[in-house]
């Protein structure tokens, strides 16, 4: 009895003395701390990894990222189910707009990895050179996701995070400015651009080069405005002697000529590593863009007008690339339209029914040559981010800008098009403001339509002739022919049964420069960020 | 040959196959339960016939087991099996042919129902009992009460009165003395002495006086109590048809807010005790604690199970639960044995339920044309096409979506058995029960079938209470997607056969198809296993001073498939598979483990001397929570009937988490009482949490309560007044408690993987990516809440009318909420950090009374309960002045805020449409893109732009008061309930109408504006959710979510005694329940009672539920 007594006593006793501290602490088994990583050179290759792993991101060069934005140019329409492309398209875009608040929220979560990375190895014991060789990729990339915010948004007033927050001001960071912005941008480039090494390994291409920073460097001086100083670093690239155009321009789209001689930066995709519809390291590019009968959504479309500037993209008969052509190669592996004669997901391009008054359809980056998209809505199809074609055309640009010798540029220009086989422009016809506009007109969009980080869209607002271009494609009346896209003629105007549509009312209607040039910044920053407006 | 298929299943597959089996099934049930019933009378029914002279016993015995269900227990070598014995018997009982039998022996004969046991007298405790009758009248002021026990006192040994009041009982020497019982009367014990003859006047019982309520750890009288705790019975809980216990909580208790979380079969509702209890979503449901074993979440089971439910209101009575007991504790005790002869209960009822209101919806391709029509024409370049161009025979068409998805009159049932009784030392309880449910959305449905039993065995100074409970219950979900398709699909589309494999897909119209069948062929089913068991040990180890251990432990197991699987959809004309078909099915599958245990040891010291009485109580307590999951993928099955993994070729996935936590506790509480006038708690709990870093990771919640009984006072008894006001007692208190309802391991930030890259070529790689993908706040610690109550009870006329009435301030502080930060800090758009961001104060008053007038034939009891409380956020910490939240629209809708109610409405206030051309010019110097007929936003700020400084408070979704009404009248065998309830003053944001709008469905939109009905109030219709005549952050979808309902009605009949004593069935009772009869509302969504998780989203309605009605038929049996 009394034996019980004690036994009792101990046992009650004894718990309330077990150790209260060990019991409490219970360690997350699910992953490591930020505290326990970025230790070893491994971790820190990791950290640049998932770094780059932005560039994949849906919204950035992902899917959507890589199609969408292209709707609020002058050769793109968005497929008239998408109300958040349509508003891209008619410049009626909200502060809640999917794309307008993605870009953003993703850019941001790629400049957060790098800050972590180039936060974290500044202090890291590991060798210099090693860090030296991981800041520069790191910087690259964030130069560059700072320079897609900055072109897209706000006028370029973007919020700047160049080290990880800690505290609660630190995450209410307010805009700086554009100036401020560029500074950052052109410090990050230029580092990347000193340290970054020509070429990779095999295993390891995808990442930053010099190259690569140094193109868009140019193409950061150019959207500025900083002729002379594009010009420069363009002609670097061009005398490095690293790229060469490829022989058939469709190699840049295709899954097949991944990193060929001409590709300058890519992202990579890949729908083979994680195989399946859940990977994020695949593209949903070419299901977006595809028509629905080869299993896609095709998410924007080619402007009736772009369809007319591929077929009359002059051809030279000569050229034995254009055996049997009659369009050309530029054009045939941008688009296929009614009437080209071409076959397209493995059936004449005739088999297709084009409803919705549509008359085309994008080729680039999509697996036309396949019978259709694959059923898991993935591919691998890498985006190329800059290529020595795009430095051509711009250094052209550039030439033209300072010192206006039309002679060079003219043959940069015609490089180009003799590649694809299309009549090389005769110099004797042009001056510099014709071969400017030429280049506006028909060479850049021709060669570099629904490219890169909307390519076209930042070239006619940079160039300040969005309100030009959308005036005069308002006024066109096309007549929908069942084989054939034409102008409307006076006769077909007065035909009742004549289906004739215009494009780009509503955007030229609503379009104004200081409104629509830039997104503006999403809602869900302003209501978040107490301090974005400054205190 | 089909395959064998799991008992369960097989049983739901009878039931549900026609409802003639069922019935079939229930009426044999209830027989095999009267025949079993029938039979404990035996004995005292069967007549026997024998003749036999000098024949050896043991023959005679087997005779009478031949001839009867008797059978025989006894020892040889005890029993002289061979003595001869002369018998001769025509039609007697048992018992008389064994008085024949063993007359003059020393054997003595026990019968207890079949058997017989047979012993030498030695061998007996008690001597064969010389039988003695006494007979008499039970009456109470107005009459004979039928149906009052007669209880030999000390065992179960009794019977009831009959209609006329009179009794007869047969009792043996040993018994002292009767005790006289009835429902609602005063027992009484009367000393037999010499009598034979007792007749008894019962009087009235002050009911609930003497009642006892579970309070945290142990039990206290009524009068006692301090501190603010309600109570509500099984009797209550059990008239409302739902699946769980805490649905039927609703209108029973002041100071509660009960609603559902769902409209799915099977879920329980969310609780909150006196107003929003935290910031945090999923922090504000109350802590609930089943049997003394703090459960995890909110537990799902039937109100078969339960005894008693206790809700503990203010602080000072939840502390003693400290870390999570900020909002409120909810005790549940499930049923206990008593001890005397078994008890058999029966419960069933089937109901169905009907959808009485949907969303009006443009069912009619013409009507939908035209809607279509008025956008064509006010946009410049729409270029007029719609899927109805490509789909020919679309015209034919007028499909209703709604009805397609939905499954009106579902049915719904529930049996229940229940076994409990036993001895002095041991007493069991047991009951089973099966509940089965269709939802209203196709593919969905619920079955349950759980037992518990609990046990509890004496002896001596030692004790002990062992519970066990098991659940096994399997949930179809629909899929998640059909409430909005049905609003979202158009009228034109066929309707679809969705059980075949292959469809047909008009036009182009193939993709919007899939979607739509493939989310109708969806399996996706949850099998749950869950098993708890827990135990106490008390030991008295001097008088008054007990010891006890308090341990248990509960394993839930929970299996998740969802199995997409593969079809064709064809070309309409041409039968050629379509690229749209979905030809490659796919297969998820996942489980969660979730393990909890708790070991408590504890002491109490009970102690009385003269007037004092003090109570003393200490424990300590460890609980320790680990969840586990895995889910695994894989796509590409041969065939649609292979639902394996092991079947599936292609695309393997999985992943896996778990998470733990732990808390340990150290509880100390002081009662006193002096001479039930003054009565006096103290507690004080410190508790460590492992969700905390470990600067932060204890508290210390103490409490203290005051209650005085006025009655006692003796200047009170002298006054009239005492006539009139039996008892009044005032109650104060005084409480801190916490909360830690944040998920696990917040205090450390953490790196992720999987966000990897791929480098190379040709033979590309995985290059693994690792980057921290949020933030962490070392700092955080307990959010702590501080109420102060004080509590008025009176009882009049003895208890005939009686008056609660509750008044608090409760002031929280360090409220943790998960705060989005800005999406270019980097964690994405809806990250979060959680802080300790501010402080709310909640103050409020509950009054609740019941009136009850007893007669003999009539009778009824009028319950109202009335409750306001006022919520204030009072102080934020943030750098924003402003948290918004609020999900279903594109803007979030609600805030937190300081000087506002918690998810307060703040939205842009509208001014009717933009209708003239100048009204439009000026209205576009604002908004460039306006149109005529859009909504005209008012530009409050007066800056010239629309945009969310524009937004101003319109009221929130917590109510500003709630009041119900519950009228209990019985007729004679007629029992009749019926209850209302309703509340006042909050809003709803009805964001599935603005989702009907925007898809241009809603029947409202026939009447929109347009330059031909330029007097219509409904916008003009727009193609995007983000279009300002749609988006969510204008009032214009804001409605008052005010509501009264007659929320349940019940006809019950008792059958008569004279019946049921002959059928010996002590209860039978069979009644009609109706659910919702009737709502009366401004609210033009589905139903007021929108049902939502969480205090952002608490009056934003998206719309799954429509109004129904159940209708249920229901028997009650006791033996």
């Amino acid at each position: 009895m009394k034996m019980k007594k004690i036994l009792m006593i101990i046992s009650v006793g004894s718990l309330s003395l077990y150790s209260c501290t060990d019991f409490l602490t219970e360690e997350n088994p699910n992953t490591i701390t930020d505290q326990a990583f970025w230790k070893t050179e491994n971790d820190f290759t990791k950290g640049l990894m998932a770094t780059y792993n932005t560039l994949e991101s849906s919204y950035v060069l992902g899917g959507s990222g890589s199609t969408a934005g292209h709707a609020s140019d002058d050769i793109t329409i968005p497929s008239p189910w998408n109300s958040d492309n349509i508003q891209l398209s008619d410049y009626t875009v909200t502060t809640v707009n999917s794309f307008v608040v993605n870009e953003w929220q993703q850019l941001y979560t790629g400049i957060f990895r790098a800050n972590q990375v180039l936060e974290k190895i500044a202090n890291a014991d590991l060798s210099e050179s090693f860090k030296t060789e991981i800041e520069a990729e790191t910087r690259f990339l964030r130069g560059l996701y700072y320079f897609w915010l900055a072109s897209n948004y706000n006028n370029g007033e973007v919020i700047i995070h160049t080290s990880v927050p800690k505290t609660m001001e630190e995450y209410y960071k307010s805009i700086s400015s554009r100036k401020e912005v560029y500074t950052l941008i052109f410090d990050d480039l230029e580092f990347a651009q000193a340290n970054l090494p020509k070429t990779w390994s095999d295993d390891n291409l995808g990442r930053a080069t010099w190259g690569a920073a140094t193109a868009i460097k140019g193409q950061v001086y150019l959207y500025e405005k900083m002729y002379a100083e594009a010009k420069l670093e363009f002609k670097k690239i061009i005398d490095s002697k690293l790229y060469r155009l490829t022989p058939d321009i469709s190699w840049n789209f295709d899954l097949e000529h991944e990193y060929n001689s001409e590709s300058i930066f890519e992202v990579n995709f890949s729908d083979a590593v994680k195989p399946g519809e859940s990977s994020n390291n695949a593209t949903t590019r070419a299901v977006a863009c595809a028509p629905q009968e080869a299993g896609g959504n095709r998410a924007i479309e080619p402007a009736y007008n772009f369809i007319q500037l591929c077929k009359s993209d002059p051809i030279d008969p000569a050229n034995p690339i254009n055996a049997g052509q009659q369009y050309s190669q530029r054009a045939l592996a941008t688009i296929c339209f009614k009437g080209d004669g071409q076959v397209f997901y493995k059936r004449p391009t005739e088999a297709f029914p084009f409803i919705v008054n549509q008359e085309g359809h994008i080729k680039k980056f999509q697996n036309w040559k396949w019978p259709a998209e694959p059923n898991t809505s993935r591919s691998g199809i890498n985006e190329r981010v800059v290529r020595l074609a795009d430095v051509f055309l711009m250094y052209a640009e550039t030439i033209l800008k300072t010192s206006g010798e039309v002679s060079e540029a003219i043959e940069y220009v015609n490089m180009v098009r003799e590649r694809s086989g299309v009549l090389k422009l005769n110099i004797a016809d042009y001056d510099a403001d014709a071969l400017m506009t030429h280049l506006m007109r028909i060479e850049r969009p021709l060669e570099l339509a629904y490219e890169g980080h909307m390519i076209r869209w930042q070239d006619i607002k940079r160039w300040g002739i969005v309100t030009e271009l959308l005036q005069e494609l308002s006024q066109i009346n096309y007549r929908l022919l069942p084989n054939e896209l034409r102008e409307a003629t006076a006769a077909d105007l007065l035909d009742p049964l004549a289906v004739i549509r215009k494009q780009f009312v509503e955007a030229f209607e609503n379009y104004n420069p200081a409104d629509d040039d830039f997104f503006p910044i999403p809602n869900q920053e302003i209501i978040t960020n107490a301090g974005i407006f400054g205190k | 040959m089909k395959k064998n298929k799991p008992f369960g299943e097989l049983f739901i597959r009878s039931l549900k196959k026609t409802l003639l089996t069922m019935r079939i099934a229930f009426i044999l049930m209830i027989l095999g339960i009267l025949q079993a019933r029938a039979n404990d009378a035996y004995s005292q029914k069967t007549m026997l016939s024998l003749n036999f002279s000098e024949t050896p016993l043991v023959k005679v015995l087997d005779k009478i087991e031949d001839e009867s269900e008797f059978f025989f227990l006894y020892n040889e070598k005890l029993l002289d099996t061979e003595r001869k014995v002369s018998i001769e018997a025509k039609d007697q009982l048992i018992s008389v042919i064994l008085d024949k039998l063993f007359t003059g022996t020393d054997v003595q004969y026990t019968i207890i129902d079949r058997k017989i046991i047979l012993a030498p007298e030695y061998l007996t405790e008690v001597s064969q009992p010389q039988q003695k009758q006494i007979a008499g009248t039970v009456t109470d002021k107005n009459g004979p009460i039928p149906g009052a026990n007669v209880v030999v006192t000390g065992t179960t040994v009794g019977v009831i009165t009959d209609v006329n009041g009179k009794y007869s009982i047969n009792i043996t020497q040993e018994a002292k003395s009767l005790t006289f019982s009835f429902i609602g009367m005063q027992s009484q014990e009367i000393s037999i002495g010499i009598l034979t003859q007792i007749n008894v006047t019962m009087a009235e019982s002050a009911i609930g006086l003497d009642e006892v309520v579970v309070i945290g750890y142990g039990t206290q009288k009524v009068r006692e109590l301090t501190g603010a705790v309600s109570q509500v019975k099984v009797e209550t809980l059990e008239k409302i048809g739902s699946s769980s216990f805490t649905q039927a909580l609703q209108g029973q208790i002041a100071g509660i807010n009960v609603m559902a979380s769902s409209g799915a079969p099977g879920s329980t509702a969310n609780i909150q005790v006196r107003g929003i209890g935290s910031f945090s979503e999923g922090a504000i449901n109350p802590l609930y604690v089943v049997d003394g074993i703090p459960a995890d979440g909110t537990p799902n089971f039937s109100s078969n199970e339960i005894e008693s439910v206790e809700v503990l209101k203010d602080a000072a009575s939840a502390s003693i639960y400290g870390t999570r007991a900020s909002n409120g504790v909810i005790l549940v005790t499930t049923k206990r044995g008593k001890s005397g002869e078994m008890k058999v209960g029966f419960d069933s009822y089937y109901g169905i339920t009907k959808i009485l209101r949907n969303m009006p919806l443009i069912n009619n391709t013409v009507d939908w044309l035209y809607v279509n029509r008025v956008r064509y024409l006010a946009v410049k370049d729409y270029n007029g096409w719609t899927a109805l161009v490509d789909n020919p025979r679309g015209l034919h068409n007028n499909t209703n979506w709604q009805d397609l998805f939905q499954v009106d009159n579902a049915p719904i049932q529930n049996y229940s058995l229940r076994l409990s009784g036993g001895s002095k030392d041991l007493t069991y309880s047991l009951v089973t029960s099966y509940f089965l449910q269709d939802g209203l959305w196709i593919n969905s449905a619920y079955s349950r079938l759980s037992t518990r039993a609990n046990t509890h065995f004496a002896r001596g100074k030692f004790s002990s209470n062992v519970n066990l409970a098991l659940i096994y219950d399997t949930r179809k979900n629909n899929n998640s997607s059909l409430p909005a398709a049905a609003i979202r699909l158009r009228p034109f589309k066929a309707p679809l056969n969705y059980l075949d494999y292959r469809i047909p897909a008009p036009g182009s119209n193939a993709a919007a198809i899939q979607s739509i069948a493939s989310a109708l062929k969806e399996i996706n089913e949850d099998r749950g296993n869950d098993a708890s068991i827990s135990m106490d040990l008390n030991y008295e180890l001097f008088k008054g001073f007990t010891l006890r251990a308090n341990m248990g432990g509960s394993v839930n197991n929970n299996y998740n498939k969802v199995f997409q699987p593969s079809f064709e959809l064809y070309d309409e004309y041409t039968g050629a598979p379509t690229s749209s078909s979905f030809p490659i099915a796919r297969l998820n599958t996942g489980q969660d483990l979730n393990q909890h245990w708790i070991s408590e040891f504890m002491g109490t010291y009970e102690r009385s001397f003269g007037d004092h009485k003090i109570t003393a109580f200490a424990a300590v307590s460890m609980e320790q929570s680990t969840r586990e999951s895995f889910d695994s993928g894989k796509r590409n099955f041969l065939s649609n009937d292979i639902q394996v993994l092991s079947g599936g070729a292609e695309d393997p996935t999985a992943s896996g988490t778990k998470y733990v936590s732990s808390l340990m506790g150290s509880i100390g509480r002081l009662q006193y009482n002096f001479a039930d006038r003054y009565m006096l708690s103290a507690s004080v709990r410190r508790d460590g949490s492992s969700k905390f870093g470990e600067k932060y990771r204890f508290g210390v919640f103490p409490s203290v309560s005051l209650g005085w009984n006025i009655d006692e006072e003796s200047f009170f008894k002298n006054s009239g007044i005492s006539s009139i006001l039996t008892n009044a007692k005032i109650r104060a208190s005084y409480g801190t408690s916490g909360n830690q309802f944040i998920s696990d391991y917040l205090y450390a930030a953490l790196v992720t993987s999987g966000r990897d890259y791929v480098l190379g070529k040709s033979d590309q790689s995985l290059a693994l990516g690792v980057t921290q993908t949020s933030f962490s706040n070392a700092n955080i610690k307990w959010e702590t809440s501080v109420s102060k109550n004080i509590g008025l009870d009176l009882r009049f006329f003895k208890g005939k009318l009686t008056f609660t009435g509750d008044a608090y301030i409760t002031n929280k502080s360090d409220m943790l909420f998960p705060v989005l930060i800005p999406p270019s800090a980097g964690t994405g758009s809806s990250g979060t950090v959680i802080m300790n961001v501010g402080d709310m104060i909640n103050k409020g008053y509950e009054l609740s009374s019941t009136y009850r007038n007893s007669g003999s034939d009539f009778n009824f009891s009028l319950t109202a309960i009335f409750m306001k409380n006022v919520n204030e956020v009072t102080k934020t910490n943030l750098a924003s002045s402003t948290i918004w939240g609020g999900s279903g629209g594109t803007d979030p809708m609600t805030v937190i805020k300081e000087g506002f109610p918690v998810g307060s409405f703040f939205l842009i206030p509208t001014d009717g449409l933009i209708t003239t051309i100048e009204e439009l010019a000026e209205y576009k110097l604002m908004v460039k893109n306006a149109n005529l007929g859009d909504l005209k936003y008012v530009d409050v700020d007066g800056n010239g732009l629309i945009n969310d400084n524009d937004r101003v408070y319109m009221g929130s979704g917590s109510p500003k008061w709630e009041a119900s009404l519950t009228f209990n009248p019985n007729y004679k065998k007629f029992d009749f309930l019926v209850q209302f309830n309703g509340t006042y003053g909050n809003k709803i944001y009805n964001a599935i109408k603005s989702t009907a709008y925007a898809h241009k469905r809603h029947q409202d939109v026939l009447n929109c504006w347009s330059p031909a009905n330029p007097t219509a109030t409904v916008p003009a219709p727009v193609g995007s959710l983000s279009h300002d005549n749609i988006r969510s952050r204008s009032d214009y979808f804001l409605e008052d979510g005010s509501y009264m309902r007659v929320r349940n009605v019940q006809l019950g009949y008792n059958l008569s005694e004279k019946l049921m004593n002959k059928l010996s069935i002590s209860k039978c009772r069979v009644y009609v329940s109706i659910e919702n009869v009737l709502t009366f509302t401004h609210y033009t969504g589905n139903d007021p009672e929108i049902g939502n998780d969480g205090l952002m989203n608490k009056g934003i309605d998206s719309g799954n539920i429509p109004v129904t009605s159940q209708y249920r038929l229901g028997l009650q049996l006791e033996f």
